[in-house]
């Protein structure tokens, strides 16, 4: 996987990166996924399709990523797959199932996707993807 | 984060102060109160600049404050206190974080030490099977949708009218448990998802209960009216509002945003965004938060019962011959509305306290009637290897700080750079040598919990009791303490 994970005193911050936008935005997806459970044993028995409508690129990331965790906690469906359908409007179609305890580890507790120090942009030839989350 | 360069004058040996003129837009003075020594911590990372930008939001009364316990937080510093008029002012989600009413319950019984000390590995085991707690949990507590909205509405009296507890424990809950104002209509179904399994649950991260003794006394006659002596036995809960506050919060961080740049309200941080209370969107805002506290209330309640049911197994007792009552409630992350003197006039305010708690002195009206002569309990947990305390409220945190102190330790130590430094196994065998126990859920939660990653309490306390914005009542120690 692309990315790393970021130190911070209270929280943690993830960054990813990728060739393109899509594999940049898929990344952060997966490394967010696999910070709160092991995306490993997750199984693509059903797809869903996220659209985000937000103004900034780096406000997409943090939608998006907002409402990957609403399926987690809200909806016990956790995702192991993701592909990046368009960029404008950011639709995102994610593969997984949902939560068996039997099967998934859940790893961490996040309470939220945070806009500081959130970025999506090009540097060089790679695109970085960049969220802080409050856990 | 860097380290903290802005200009800042001590005013006392508890006070800074950062000047209005060190930034533009900056309407009043930042004060922060710290003493030397934690002030050395504090410019570690840029909480002190955020103390700045709070200081430049529409209507700010006064000050932009901050207690000792102060830390980096999202817009607002953890340990932040602002005030503004109800009238003309703002409210600020930001200003009251993602946990809503995160917040903690204490619990006496006239248990001693003596009479517990060979029962805290049972207490705890029992504790960790009746509370759900942990990664992904889910409370035991079924309830439909409708019920849910009564929960948003009711708070901890729905959970008094389901079992859980008596009506006693209202009283002795800031808000009585029952902040009113709320519309469930205001809060998304999406929040209403993630917190309608979690409802009765503990959570993980800086949640925990912790079995303690009262150590030691600093004031007889306040420590007699809360019904607490030396050696005392008593119980502390910290838990929030879970994923329905978490979800208020991201859901109207977006709203705001878009309602400050409608209403034209220049942001110096983007994590700042705030709309005026009386907008449509400031008043959605204030209901949803509302009913997420009223959320955290119930959750607290149900917790509170399952808590007397595992001291009636362990002690073969009732609770109420146990004397397992209640000493008080008190919401760390929330905005109230709440009558002040500002400038020898009294007026109508939304008080923001995030990461800090209502302090209230003696013969204010919110207070329990049996509390009136001494003033409002404040409950300072600690890290789980030190020490948590009580303080009470006093007339001159009324007139500094809007009748507010701190919270607790502050974190001084990444989650990450604890996993790293701690050892899990070594951790519990430190804390056993000092006669505490632990039972956890999650091993990596625990040394991220460790008491090293985070401030020593009792600096935090020695400044606001020093700084007489609240005063010192009691010192507890923990003996056992279960983490999700």
């Amino acid at each position: 996987m692309a990315f790393r994970y970021l130190e911070h005193t209270a929280d943690i911050g993830i960054a990813a990166w990728g060739e393109s936008k899509e594999q940049a935005i898929e990344e952060i997806c997966l490394a967010f996924s696999s910070f709160i459970y092991d995306t490993d044993k997750v199984e693509s028995s059903e797809f869903r399709e996220i659209m985000v409508d937000s103004r900034t690129n780096a406000g997409k990331i943090v939608d998006l990523l907002s409402k990957i965790l609403y399926l987690i906690d809200g909806e016990n469906f956790l995702i192991g797959e993701v592909k990046v359908d368009s960029f404008k409007p950011l639709i995102v179609i994610v593969g997984g199932e949902l939560l068996n305890p039997l099967r998934h580890k859940m790893k961490s507790i996040v309470k939220a996707v945070t806009h500081y120090k959130a970025y999506f942009g090009k540097k060089g030839n790679t695109y970085l993807a960049r969220v802080y989350l409050d856990v | 984060m860097g380290r903290w360069k802005g200009p800042s004058r001590r005013i006392d040996d508890y006070r800074i102060i950062i000047p209005p003129e060190y930034k533009p837009g900056m309407k009043v003075p930042g004060i922060i109160y710290v003493d030397e020594g934690l002030w050395e911590t504090i410019m570690e990372e840029e909480a002190p600049e955020q103390v700045a930008n709070v200081a430049t939001l529409p209507g700010l009364l006064k000050y932009s404050l901050a207690m000792p316990d102060i830390h980096w937080g999202y817009g607002f510093p953890i340990g932040g206190v602002a005030a503004f008029e109800t009238a003309d002012g703002i409210i600020n989600p930001g200003g009251i974080g993602y946990d809503i009413n995160c917040g903690v319950r204490l619990l006496r019984t006239d248990l001693t030490l003596n009479e517990v000390k060979n029962k805290i590995e049972l207490l705890l085991e029992t504790i960790f099977r009746n509370v759900p707690s942990g990664l992904g949990s889910k409370g035991k507590v079924k309830i439909s949708q409708n019920e849910l909205d009564s929960v948003l509405i009711k708070g901890a009296r729905f959970a008094v009218e389901r079992g859980y507890g008596c009506k006693e424990d209202l009283v002795f809950t800031e808000e009585n448990g029952e902040m009113k104002g709320t519309d469930p209509q205001a809060v998304s179904m999406e929040a209403k998802k993630r917190g309608f399994p979690q409802l009765g649950s503990l959570g993980s991260g800086n949640h925990f209960l912790e079995i303690q003794y009262v150590d030691t006394i600093y004031d007889e006659k306040t420590a007699n009216a809360f019904g607490l002596k030396e050696g005392q036995i008593t119980f502390l809960i910290h838990s929030g509002s879970r994923g329905l506050g978490h979800q208020v919060a991201t859901d109207y961080i977006k709203i705001i945003e878009r309602a400050s740049q409608k209403y034209q309200i220049k942001l110096v941080d983007r994590q700042l965004a705030c709309a005026p209370l009386n907008s449509d969107e400031g008043k959605k805002y204030f209901s949803a938060m509302a009913g997420a506290a009223n959320y955290a209330w119930a959750n607290r309640q149900m917790i509170t019962h399952w808590v007397r049911e595992s001291f009636e197994e362990v002690f073969k007792s009732s609770w109420e011959k146990l004397g397992l009552k209640q000493v008080y409630d008190v919401a760390h992350n929330i905005a109230k509305i709440e009558k002040h003197t500002v400038d020898g006039v009294e007026k109508e305010l939304i008080v923001h306290r995030k990461g800090a708690t209502r302090a209230f002195p003696a013969g204010r009206p919110e207070i329990p009637h049996s509390y009136k002569d001494v003033g409002q309990p404040v409950l300072i947990p600690g890290d789980m290897g030190r020490y948590s305390y009580v303080l009470v409220g006093t007339q001159k945190g009324m007139e500094e700080t809007w009748g507010s102190t701190c919270h607790g330790a502050g974190r001084v130590m990444s989650r990450t750079a604890a996993k790293k430094g701690f050892n899990v196994q070594e951790l519990i065998e430190s804390l056993k040598k000092k006669g505490i126990l632990i039972k956890a859920e999650s091993r990596g939660t625990l040394v991220e919990e460790a008491p090293e990653a985070y401030k020593d309490v009792n600096e935090v306390v020695n400044v606001v009791h020093g700084a007489g914005i609240s005063r010192k009542v009691c010192r507890m120690k923990p003996l056992g303490v279960t983490k999700g």
